[in-house]
């Protein structure tokens, strides 16, 4: 019975260790992205006979200098970055994040530009995305006083009726397939600028990604995309 | 909330840990159990736990339970366990248990959160007061971890939650 007492005792002192833990402060010369989450942010992914299940989008998360060349990621959601698709069959999904991946830069052995099982994007860097909105703080260390924030978010099987499931591959709007993306991946871009008094910047949508994942590029034609345009309500890079 | 309640939990044990009858329907059980993460989860989650049950009557038993388990970080699991055998005790008898309780991280860089498990299994009789068990089952585990990369040209931190799904094999001794 005593080492039963002992037990609550030290069950109690851990709660104190572990229930007020704070894991992510900031730190001098951070910067934070928010992003708020749309009312699009879970959206319906089918499973089997029927059942559906919530999934949150995948999001890339990076950095590019004035003139739009590629820093670093500083955060991708851990299917596209694993390629640990449900479901895929193979199909490596290079509709998901195409902006992303074309902006890495990395090709791989099957010459396309996504991370494959293989050859994962660091662990450090990947995670499950959260299912509320969500933040992150990063710091640039190579001195840019001024740098883009890009994020590309996408869902799987997310059909209307322009971007089609049955769209033919030759058609515009192919975007993979039934297992394919359905809307385009959109791209958010926010301008920052150290030296500016500013201290809060807001991303706004600069386009859609390649339906099909072929090329790296950002298309303008907004035309078929609707509830894509509500997963993300909000993106902001604050300074302190 | 969770401080009143281990404090009330412990309370109540000690009430009953003057009686004689208490101490005779104590059951003590070590188990070790490995989880097979399901679709979307990562790692194989192991588990070290030490429990007390008491007999509420010859198939029904209920206790605490502490450990230790392993996902990306180490936690510390504390619980509440429910055993029900499904027949009468014999040499060998199948039970049904559930699980439920909330892990701690010591690591400075995770947080804990709640856990769940169920499962079934059976346990052979080693003698009056011992037996072998063995169950399969589910278990859930919920926890935050930060996340930190660095290069020469960036650092970023961001925390990850998980919510763990596996199934799991357990093996346990109880005396």
């Amino acid at each position: 019975m005593k080492k039963f007492v002992m037990l609550i005792t030290v069950a109690v002192g851990l709660m104190q260790t572990s229930c007020n833990k704070k894991l992510l402060e900031y730190e001098s010369d951070d910067v934070r992205v928010e992003i708020a989450e749309g009312e699009e942010w879970l959206h319906d992914f089918p499973l089997f006979l029927g059942i559906k299940k919530k999934n949150p989008p995948q999001i890339a998360i990076w950095i590019e200098d004035s003139s739009g060349r590629y820093v670093s990621t500083i955060y991708v959601s851990q299917k596209i970055a694993t390629e640990g698709w449900l479901n895929a069959n193979g199909n490596r999904r290079k509709e998901a994040l195409p902006r992303w991946c074309h902006s890495r830069g990395i090709q791989y052995d099957d010459g396309l530009f996504c991370p494959t099982k293989q050859q994962p994007v660091t662990d450090a860097l990947t995670g499950a995305t959260p299912r509320k909105g969500f933040g992150m703080y990063f710091r640039e260390k190579t001195g840019l006083q001024r740098f883009r924030v890009l994020v590309e978010v996408n869902h799987s099987t997310d059909f209307t009726d322009v971007y089609a499931e049955d769209a033919a591959p030759s058609s515009p709007y192919y975007s993979g397939g039934k297992e394919g993306s359905g809307q385009p991946a959109l791209v958010y871009m926010a301008d920052v600028d150290l030296s500016m008094q500013s201290r809060s910047f807001t991303a706004s949508l600069i386009g859609h990604s390649s339906p099909d994942g072929s090329d790296g590029g950002i298309y303008t034609d907004m035309e078929g995309i609707d509830s894509a345009l509500r997963i993300v309500k909000q993106i902001t890079v604050r300074l302190k | 909330m969770k401080k009143i309640a281990l404090f009330a939990l412990g309370c109540i044990f000690c009430q009953f840990a003057f009686s004689q009858n208490f101490v005779e329907r104590l059951r003590y059980q070590t188990e070790m159990s490995v989880g097979f993460p399901l679709p979307e989860s990562h790692g194989m989650p192991m588990r070290l736990c030490q429990k007390v049950m008491y007999g509420l009557n010859p198939r029904l038993m209920c206790g605490v339970g502490a450990g230790i388990s392993r996902y990306d970080k180490t936690l510390v699991p504390l619980f509440a366990d429910l055993q029900w055998s499904v027949a009468r005790p014999r040499q060998f008898t199948p039970f049904v248990e559930a699980r439920v309780g909330y892990s701690f991280a010591p690591s400075p860089s995770a947080t804990g959160g709640s856990n769940l498990g169920l499962g079934f299994g059976t346990s052979y009789r080693l003698s009056d007061t011992q037996r072998i068990c063995a169950s399969v089952g589910y278990e859930y585990q919920h926890f935050s971890q930060l996340k930190t990369f660095e290069s020469p040209a960036i650092r970023s931190r961001f925390v990850e939650k998980i919510g763990h799904n596996a199934l799991s094999a357990t093996v346990g001794f109880q005396f």
